[in-house]
């Protein structure tokens, strides 16, 4: 009797795993059915649903990442101390003086941009292989809550080593959240713990980031995983009974387990090669010429500048949401669904999503290059222009400043969308709800990269318009 | 591994290959991480040191602009201590190194006070002169401008064991000082201010000096008015310090080295020199002056002899002309 034999009949081994090894039916089911991480998978998965190319593995990419993250995180809290000046010499000792603490501190840092990125391609596939539709509706929420709460997670761990970079990014976000309606100066007050940013805001942050968020992270991810399983698995075109099934082991688990370490393995590779940024240590006294918000949230900050607060931060955003919340009950019929695009669908979405990044770029170059010589030295755009010929009219100042920055880019936006639609009717002439969806959700894609690419890459000192190689 | 649902499901070769990828991700995986834990120590070996210099060189660009004005271009001390003395430099890990850093971080936080019946410099017993100043507190809570981590630069600059650090302010590189300005009036001249209560023709003798900046040297260095450098002690209110008419001129004829010709003079000694003779005991804020335990500095200092550059009639206009500014 060999070795493996012998531990394999051994009382302790056969009081963890009381089936044998998967390589009859029986325990192929048995190993799913009896396994707390694997049983979240069905016994037979649909064998389409293996292909890569239809998931990516995306939903599950974000979960590794968020377990990455939990893992690192933990790790990082036995080091880290939230306050002034404390956290920001923790990132000093951390790289100086705990043993791979560069290392880990370059995992959660990229696995943190990685899982906003995956949580976010992830919503992309679901939209594109019309897999909210019904059944899948409501999980279509849970999953954009999920998203929200990726993103105020990555957000408040930005705060966490209180270097420059950290304090300014935080610093424009906070002012953004004043331009909310009526209550945004005391929500303000709250995300602050007080006027500026301090030692009060750095204890409600690091609170936000490894309890609070997490927690309900994790509570909507336990929903969303269940309303999977109940909503009939993954998504494909075919109904149940002609779908052709296979042993999810070790089939989808061999496939996982591929995804995940080539997860990992980028990660671990990016984590040695590129160190997370640590800058010098805040000073409220000392602005830097450029503030730039994360990436995620640089296309907010790029809408800022051309339109009222109150509509960039806070009624657009909050517009996206609903809208994108809306759409499985506005797309509920289960026809297209687990098909990437469908049939026209991909040029539906390539032709919005051109339209919207050719308006979106034009738009942008009118607002920088339209003034007039009568105006003040530098004033520039369309709203500024609308307002200064008001004035002129006479109109009061309240007056002018709400046509200019609130009324006009309420109706550049309107237009927009109309024009789009206006396009795609003159395109197709029996267009569907289906197809809406997509264009809309193409718009919304394209205008977003092509704003946050302008804010990453084409804005330099003062928000002003460069080439970045110059 | 056998794959008896091939029929149905992924064929065997299939599965088999996907197995063969899992085990060559997993071995790369481990590779990555081995690789990262084994360079680990060389690199926490060098990171500490690393972090320290570079602190030092951060420490050093502050203190070329901050506070080369009170505590000299290269820590010698001018209105404020001297720190380039052995005894403020430690090991920031040891016992005592900790203490030190603690006082010097404290220093530069809160300031330290000056007393209050001595607003001036006071002449001690012996004839050396004592500066009683007080020290402004750099702190952003206490309205300075500089934060905790570059309070933290400035001590680890102070406190850097090998001395080496006091060559650092003033290299381009590292620690630049800053340009001087000379704004002009309507006729193209250097703003100067005219002293009340002076002698114009000893004003306009001083104020001409002062403008040749190739022969007197004087704005390259200081400030008077609007116009010069902030390397030394900004002079606009020199008549307030309270040192007497012959220590100036000894001062501005035999402040260092070197030497020339029939100047066989000797420059003045440490402790008896322009500004400081501080005494240690000032960490008690005590209400009068205590003339023992004298802190001297260590090096040489930054101060130019100008007995070869300037005749003795000339040393005399820019001392009255000094002592009469009271512009603060």
């Amino acid at each position: 009797m060999g070795f493996w034999t012998r531990i394999r009949r051994s009382a302790f081994y056969r009081s963890i795993y009381r089936n044998g090894y998967p390589d009859t039916d029986r325990n192929r089911a048995l190993v799913v059915l009896n396994s707390l991480a694997l049983h979240i998978h069905p016994v037979k998965v649909p064998r389409r649903a293996l292909r890569l190319s239809y998931t990516w593995g995306l939903g599950g990419a974000s979960l590794l990442l968020f377990l990455v993250l939990t893992v690192t995180g933990v790790w990082l809290m036995f080091f880290y101390v939230p306050v002034v000046p404390g956290s920001y010499e923790s990132m000093h000792l951390l790289q100086t003086g705990v043993f791979l603490g560069a290392f880990v501190r370059n995992l959660h840092r990229w696995a943190a941009h990685g899982m906003v990125l995956t949580v976010w391609l992830h919503m992309t596939r679901v939209l594109y292989t019309g897999a909210y539709k019904q059944p899948r509706t409501f999980n279509w929420v849970l999953g954009l809550l999920l998203l929200v709460v990726t993103v105020l997670l990555a957000y408040t761990g930005y705060l966490l080593p209180w270097d420059q970079l950290a304090y300014w990014a935080v610093t424009v976000g906070t002012n953004l959240v004043r331009w909310v309606p009526l209550i945004g100066r005391y929500l303000q007050q709250i995300l602050l713990g007080g006027f500026a940013l301090g030692q009060a805001t750095l204890v409600r942050w690091y609170t936000l980031h490894v309890i609070l968020l997490p927690l309900i992270g994790l509570g909507l991810m336990g929903l969303h995983f269940w309303r999977i399983r109940k909503d009939g698995g993954i998504s494909t075109p075919v109904p149940r009974a002609e779908e052709e099934r296979v042993y999810t082991w070790p089939h989808l688990v061999a496939t996982e387990l591929i995804m995940a370490l080539a997860v990992l393995l980028l990660l671990a590779i990016l984590a040695t090669f590129f160190n997370a940024p640590l800058l010098d240590m805040a000073n409220p006294s000392l602005t830097p010429p450029l503030v730039k918000a994360p990436w995620y949230l640089v296309g907010l900050q790029e809408l800022l500048l051309h339109m009222h607060p109150t509509l960039a931060g806070f009624l657009v955003p909050a517009a996206v949401v609903i809208g994108l919340g809306a759409i499985p009950y506005l797309d509920e019929r289960p026809e297209g669904t687990g098909v990437w695009f469908g049939s026209r669908g991909r040029a539906i979405a390539a032709r919005s999503g051109g339209y919207a990044a050719v308006t979106v770029v034009g738009l942008t170059l009118l607002d920088q290059f339209l003034t007039l010589p009568a105006m003040a030295q530098g004033a520039h755009g369309v709203g500024p222009v609308v307002a200064f010929l008001l004035g002129r009219a006479g109109a009061g100042p309240v007056l002018a400043e709400f046509a200019g920055l609130t009324l006009i880019p309420l109706l550049v936006m309107a237009a927009v969308l109309w024009g789009g639609v206006l396009l795609l009717r003159r395109l197709y002439t029996d267009l569907d709800r289906r197809d809406f969806v997509l264009a809309f959700y193409s718009l919304f894609l394209a205008s977003f990269l092509v704003l946050t690419l302008v804010g990453a890459v084409f804005r330099g000192p003062g928000m002003q318009l460069i080439w970045p190689w110059r | 591994m056998a794959d008896e649902s091939g029929r149905r499901g992924c064929r065997p070769v299939e599965t088999e290959r996907k197995y063969q990828i899992v085990i060559l991700l997993a071995a790369l995986l481990t590779l990555v991480l081995l690789i990262n834990m084994v360079r680990e120590p060389a690199r926490l070996g060098s990171a500490l040191e690393a972090d320290r210099q570079q602190y030092v060189q951060e420490g050093a660009a502050l203190y070329a602009q901050q506070c080369v004005q009170c505590h000299g271009p290269k820590g010698e001390g001018a209105v404020g201590m001297p720190l380039n003395r052995a005894a403020l430099r430690a090991d920031e890990a040891s016992p005592s190194g900790q203490e030190l850093y603690r006082y010097i971080y404290e220093a530069i936080w809160r300031g330290r006070p000056g007393v209050s019946d001595h607003p001036s410099w006071v002449r001690a017993p012996d004839g050396r002169w004592l500066s009683y100043t007080s020290m402004a507190a750099f702190g952003y809570p206490q309205g300075g401008g500089i934060n905790e981590d570059q309070a933290r630069a400035l001590t680890l600059f102070i406190m850097s064991p090998d001395g080496a650090q006091w060559s650092l302010p003033g290299s381009p590189e590292v620690a630049p000082f800053e340009f001087p300005t000379y704004p002009t009036d309507d006729q193209g001249l250097v703003k100067l201010p005219d002293p009340p209560g002076l002698d114009p023709g000893v004003s306009a003798a001083a104020k001409a000096l002062l403008r040749d900046r190739t022969q007197s040297q004087c704005l390259n260095c200081h400030t008077v008015g609007a116009a010069g450098a902030r390397i030394g002690p900004d002079l606009s209110d020199l008549g307030r310090w309270g040192v007497d008419r012959a220590f100036l001129m000894a001062w501005l004829q035999y402040a260092n080295n070197p030497m020339h010709g029939a100047d066989t003079h000797p420059p003045m000694p440490h402790d008896q020199r322009m500004p400081v003779y501080w005494s240690a005991n000032r960490a008690v804020n005590g209400p009068e002056p205590v003339w023992q335990n004298p802190v001297v500095s260590e090096g040489p200092y930054y101060m130019l002899r100008f007995t070869h550059r300037l005749s003795e009639a000339e040393i005399e206009a820019l001392a009255d002309y000094l002592q009469a500014l009271r512009l603060k």
